[in-house]
């Protein structure tokens, strides 16, 4: 279920078995990050008291911005008018309404009561109800998606909780749980390379991979990253040059394969270009 | 002949039921047996007759019962079957360890709030 198939929001839904759904990917504006503020992409999996729960004016769970969720319920009602169907969600924990307004093209049928539903949207407050704009509802047929919804709820719970006690605890936080983040699914590549700009050097740095998830980079790639990232005496903070880091890796790395380890490095943005093209920083430095 | 619901419907017994194939009736009776296949029931008309009543969404397969404990037993309120769905596909460990996470994990989102 954790396939990682890039971009925040995928709506192609398996159905039957679940390939390529729901890829969260989770964009912190940390406030110490190299970075510009990004876009809040995620999509949260929540259970409906949760969401109930959320203040409206500061939309924020676990100290993380809450743009779109998801959450899985009953239909106990349906309510059809011409522009919208709103049906009443129930999922064991809470009641909410969601809305899905109808556009004059499509042609579709809502879903019966009683039966189960994946609803992604936004949530909003309307005449002091919360309600939820469903972008996406989609019945469900097959009860392991229940299964998987529960599980995704508490991990993204536990997830956020992680960081937010990493980030009071270290004070630069979400690189720490970078660090940690080795054993688990390419669905934390996404967390690691966030957490790069705001990992502190110091500690992690000693670690070897520990304190940024290298996974997804190759052997060379990583080799290459390592020279860049471990610099010392950079008083000038201009990097390595081109040159330095072929010669470091003389006989490991081919001067035409650095060239290019490099050039994917810096788009990526783990690497960066200082005085001039030749000289490279390591993101997370 | 397709059943239209605002269509009159006939209140039969066991012996007059016959006379009405293929239109709508109302049988009215006590539930004498239910099939273990969950599909049929067997229902003894007003006139003693034993009548065979097959279900519209037989009851098998997957079902998510709602309802109230009862120590061992619960009371059900109202029950969800998933029809769609083949009774082998249900992930049954998995989903045990999941709900046995969701009781166990602090703070957990699925907790009802105190």
């Amino acid at each position: 279920m954790w396939s990682d198939s890039g971009g925040g929001f995928n709506t192609s839904f398996g159905g039957d078995n679940g390939a390529g759904y729901g890829t969260q990917q989770f964009a912190s504006p940390g406030p110490e990050a190299k970075r510009q503020n990004r876009r809040i992409e995620s999509v949260l999996p929540l259970t409906i008291q949760t969401v109930l729960g959320l203040d409206e004016n500061n939309q924020e769970y676990l100290g993380t911005p809450v743009n779109m969720v998801t959450v899985m319920g009953l239909i106990q009602e349906v309510n059809v008018t011409s522009t919208k169907v709103t049906y009443t969600l129930n999922d064991t924990t809470g009641t909410i309404c969601a809305i899905k307004w109808l556009d004059s093209e499509t042609e579709e049928e809502p879903l019966m009561e009683n039966t189960y539903c994946q609803v992604h949207g936004t949530f909003k407050t309307h005449q002091g109800n919360k309600q939820l704009l469903a972008l996406h509802l989609e019945p469900i047929t097959d009860l392991n998606w229940i299964t998987a919804h529960m599980l995704e709820v508490v991990y993204t719970a536990l997830q956020l909780q992680r960081i937010k006690t990493e980030a009071s605890d270290s004070g630069l936080g979400k690189g720490a749980l970078a660090g940690s983040s080795d054993g688990m699914s390419n669905s934390m590549v996404g967390f690691g390379g966030l957490a790069g700009p705001g990992m502190p050097g110091g500690d992690m740095g000693g670690s070897g991979s520990g304190g940024y998830s290298l996974m997804g980079l190759t052997a060379q790639q990583k080799m290459v990253f390592e020279v860049i990232r471990s610099i010392v005496d950079d008083s000038e903070n201009t990097g390595y040059s081109r040159e330095h880091i072929k010669a470091k890796l003389k006989g490991k790395v081919t001067p035409q394969q650095v060239d290019n380890v490099l050039f994917f490095l810096s788009s990526e943005g783990h690497v960066y270009t200082t005085v001039d093209e030749d000289h490279f920083r390591a993101t997370d430095g | 002949m397709v059943s239209n619901a605002s269509e009159p419907s006939m209140r039969v017994n066991g012996a007059l039921l016959p006379m009405y194939t293929g239109q709508k009736v109302v049988l009215v009776g006590t539930v004498a047996q239910v099939d273990p296949s969950g599909s049929s029931l067997m229902v003894k008309a007003s006139d003693g007759k034993m009548v065979m009543v097959t279900l519209p969404n037989p009851l098998q397969g997957v079902i998510e019962v709602h309802g109230v404990g009862q120590g061992q037993k619960v009371m059900c309120q109202s029950y969800i079957t998933f029809p769609q769905m083949q009774a082998d596909k249900f992930d049954a460990a998995l989903y045990d360890e999941a709900l046995k996470l969701i009781q166990s994990v602090r703070d957990n989102p699925w907790k009802p709030d105190m």
